[in-house]
């Protein structure tokens, strides 16, 4: 069976643009599950239930886990290899003789249970997750032009770790409202008569849709909202 | 209790710096000064680079919202850095929870229903630890806040732009495409 797995960004993303509505109509065109791990529904449901924030979101997201569109990974496996990724990955970098942590264990968990899933595809909207998967040389950078020191890389361990997770495709919540503008899921946000008032409705509500999930976090440039915009331009009219 | 040689000295020149500044009331200069930390806070990741990071810009908000600063809190300042002199860390931890303590106080006196101007602090310190390249759920377990504050003020900033630019764009967008074909 097909999977892709999900990250707690990108499901916050959707979450907080009111874009849930799309992963079920998404899964009902993709061959296979999506699935979270219990990390992800940790910081998903139940921290906020525990606060006065976000309880209200975590409420919005719990019908799409009781209804079985976002399945939880169960998997004694999927810690010991998350364990395993999570030591090289925070043993990789290292400045002022002190090893970077840059992940998280949780974030190490959704890798693997990709890995455990052999999934097609992971979600993350956090950028160091994804760039340490898909070009760690540029994460090293990254590091090194912020800290302003010199960030030394452990090539046997980078190597190491590109050899287990390099093959992963990553995508952001970004592509998923992408598609979902042009497979039409977005439609319900036009009324008929809409365009009695404003001009261009289809060209708004893409724009809108993308620069909201942008300012919920998600790892985008201004440039690749504009070319997303262009390369789905034929969609507009 | 250990304290690391190079935080150690970070931090006491810090402290010193924010006792100048905060009798001047010079908001800007105490976030500078709480931003110095941030470098520690994301390569060592130790709970006193983050903290005082934390608290000397809950301070600059302070300051910006209420144009003074109580005595106690530049004297609490002050027992913390003749701590750190003299090495005693649990010491200098004590009088920097007081800190927090009197921040709080602040708050509930303002009439909040949560601790805002510390977790405020927080999240802003959480997104610069992100920006230097921490991913978003260290950061927040760094910090004590969660992903979905540290999103939405993210959000808001540059620092969400992305540093790597493979595959493009259009290779991202043709990928999803063939999951859903």
């Amino acid at each position: 069976m097909s999977s892709i797995v999900f990250d707690a960004g990108p499901i916050i993303s959707l979450t907080l643009n009111n874009l849930l509505h799309i992963l079920p109509e998404l899964k009902l065109r993709y061959n296979g599950d999506f699935y979270i791990t219990r990390e992800v529904y940790r910081e998903l449901i139940e921290q906020p239930l525990g606060t006065k924030k976000y309880k209200f979101e975590a409420m919005q997201i719990l019908p799409y886990i009781a209804s079985g569109t976002l399945k939880i990974v169960e998997h004694d496996g999927v810690k010991a290899v998350a364990a395993g990724l999570e030591h090289s990955a925070n043993r990789a970098f290292s400045a002022e003789r002190n090893h970077i942590r840059i992940v998280h264990p949780a974030d190490m968990e959704v890798v693997a249970a990709a890995l455990h899933l052999s999934s097609e595809a992971v979600v993350f909207d956090e950028r160091t997750t994804r760039t340490l998967i898909e070009d760690p040389i540029a994460l090293k950078n990254h590091l090194a032009r912020k800290l302003h020191t010199d960030v030394i890389m452990d090539e046997d361990k980078v190597k190491d770790i590109s050899k287990q997770i390099g093959h992963l495709k990553v995508i952001r919540s970004f592509e998923l409202v992408a598609l979902a503008f042009e497979l039409g899921f977005l439609d319900k946000f036009i009324a008929p008569g809409e365009e009695i008032y404003v001009t261009g409705l289809k060209s708004k509500l893409l724009e809108g849709a993308l620069w909201s999930i942008k300012l919920s976090g998600c790892s985008v440039s201004q440039e690749e909202i504009e070319e997303t915009l262009s390369l789905l331009g034929d969609k507009l009219l | 209790m250990q304290m690391n040689h190079k935080i150690r000295a970070d931090i006491l020149s810090i402290l010193r710096d924010a006792i100048r500044v905060l009798e001047e009331k010079d908001s800007y200069s105490l976030r500078q000064l709480s931003d110095h930390s941030i470098h520690n806070a994301s390569i060592f990741q130790d709970s006193h680079s983050i903290s005082i990071a934390v608290v000397i810009y809950a301070l600059s908000k302070i300051i910006d919202r209420m144009a003074r600063i109580e005595p106690q809190v530049i004297e609490a300042l002050k027992w913390a850095k003749d701590k750190l002199e003299q090495n005693d860390i649990p010491g200098y931890e004590a009088e920097l929870t007081s800190l927090v303590r009197l921040i709080s106080d602040f708050d509930s006196r303002m009439g909040k229903y949560t601790h805002q101007v510390i977790s405020e602090a927080r999240i802003k310190k959480g997104s610069r630890i992100y920006e230097h390249g921490i991913s978003l759920a260290q950061t927040a377990k760094l910090l004590g806040t969660t992903q979905w504050e540290l999103m939405r003020y993210i959000g808001q900033t540059t620092i969400a732009d992305g540093f790597n630019d493979k595959p493009s764009m259009r290779q991202r967008l043709d990928f999803t495409r063939g999951l859903f074909r």
